[in-house]
């Protein structure tokens, strides 16, 4: 899905490869504290070559905190990201690699 | 006519061990004897490990190659025809490939994967190369898919496809030397517990030489993996295969053993 759309924003193939890092990196963080057969939701935006994810595991108000790795990892792969309780978002353009 | 390859020390060296081989297949030809072909097998030996070491570190583990190489090694001695005029190393060589190569397109998608997808993936692998070598970046999918001559859906799928390469198993251990407790069903309660950089310095030491600089060089220098792929000369999506498996190289330390 990270994939298709961000296909038609123009990202290129690192940056697609970098979207899903980003996407995996915020998933994995927030379903930490999630109770075992909790779900996460996903929602992807698009506009004019941006393209915004945002999550939420439904049910949790558990406090998600990345550790250094998943920051560092982050920061590399995306434009910004953010993180509130269960929820995250992230944008993400085409680099000018 | 029969001609003693054997007899003729006049003859230079090179020429002279041309003329003992062909002599020694022509025999193994007509009797079939097993002293003959692994006499034949053991003077290949060097080559299949030569080509072997072409395709290394793509996928399987070296030694697992190695094996598949001397078994096509063994194959092309049994199916080489000396009569034909061509060299064996030359008939050789395309069957240890070729063996090779099936190996790979057979054991190395770990998730089962049409055939078609497996195809297309390594034509996208191809294609993103070429292109990025063109472009001086890496390539967008319309891009990837104006130059295959494929819908942009079809990219998709293909980049997509590419993530059933070199998954690990469940059941791999996760230890050194194949020891230590498995991935599956082990509790995530360490996920998460990285409080500083020094650790993370501490974790990269752990990766073979080639993983480290590539993470280095995607986090500490801020290189695409276009750029990674063609400093370090692979290709993109192998920089990306060796980004994922460091992390999770990497995340397997925080875990408590």
């Amino acid at each position: 899905m990270a994939a298709s759309l961000g296909a038609e924003s123009g990202l290129s193939v690192d940056d697609l490869d970098d979207l899903r890092l980003g996407v995996g990196e915020l998933v994995a963080t927030v379903i930490d504290g999630a109770d075992p057969d909790a779900r996460v939701g996903l929602a992807y935006t698009t506009d004019g070559g941006v393209v915004t994810v945002t999550g939420r595991v439904a049910g949790s108000a558990a406090t998600a905190t990345p550790d250094e790795l998943s920051r560092r990892i982050l920061a590399a792969v995306t434009d910004s990201y953010q993180l509130d309780g269960g929820s995250f978002s992230l944008t993400k353009s085409a680099s000018r690699h | 006519m029969s001609t003693d390859h054997r007899r003729g020390p006049a003859l230079d060296p090179p020429r002279r061990d041309a003329d003992e081989e062909i002599a020694l297949f022509v025999e193994f030809a007509a009797s079939r004897r097993r002293s003959l072909r692994n006499q034949l097998v053991e003077r290949h030996m060097g080559l299949a490990a030569h080509v072997a070491s072409r395709f290394g570190r793509r996928g399987p583990s070296d030694d697992d190659l190695r094996q598949v190489a001397f078994l096509a090694l063994v194959k092309a001695v049994d199916r080489f025809d000396p009569q034909r005029g061509v060299a064996f190393s030359t008939f050789a060589g395309r069957t240890i490939e070729g063996e090779i190569k099936r190996h790979f397109r057979d054991h190395t998608w770990t998730v089962r994967v049409p055939r078609s997808a497996k195809e297309l993936h390594l034509k996208l692998r191809k294609a993103t190369d070429e292109l990025t070598q063109r472009l001086g970046r890496s390539p967008t999918v319309p891009q990837l898919a104006e130059h295959i001559g494929i819908s942009t859906d079809e990219v998709v799928e293909g980049i997509a496809a590419g993530s059933a390469y070199m998954t690990h198993s469940l059941d791999a251990p996760l230890g050194p030397d194949g020891e230590g407790p498995r991935q599956l069903g082990e509790q995530d309660s360490g996920f998460g517990h990285v409080v500083d950089i020094e650790m993370i310095g501490r974790m990269l030491d752990q990766l073979p030489e080639r993983e480290r600089e590539i993470v280095r060089l995607r986090f500490y220098e801020d290189l695409s993996q276009s750029e990674i792929a063609q400093r370090v000369g692979i290709s993109q999506m192998h920089v990306s295969r060796l980004l994922r498996r460091s992390f999770e190289t990497m995340r397997r330390q925080t875990e408590p053993a």
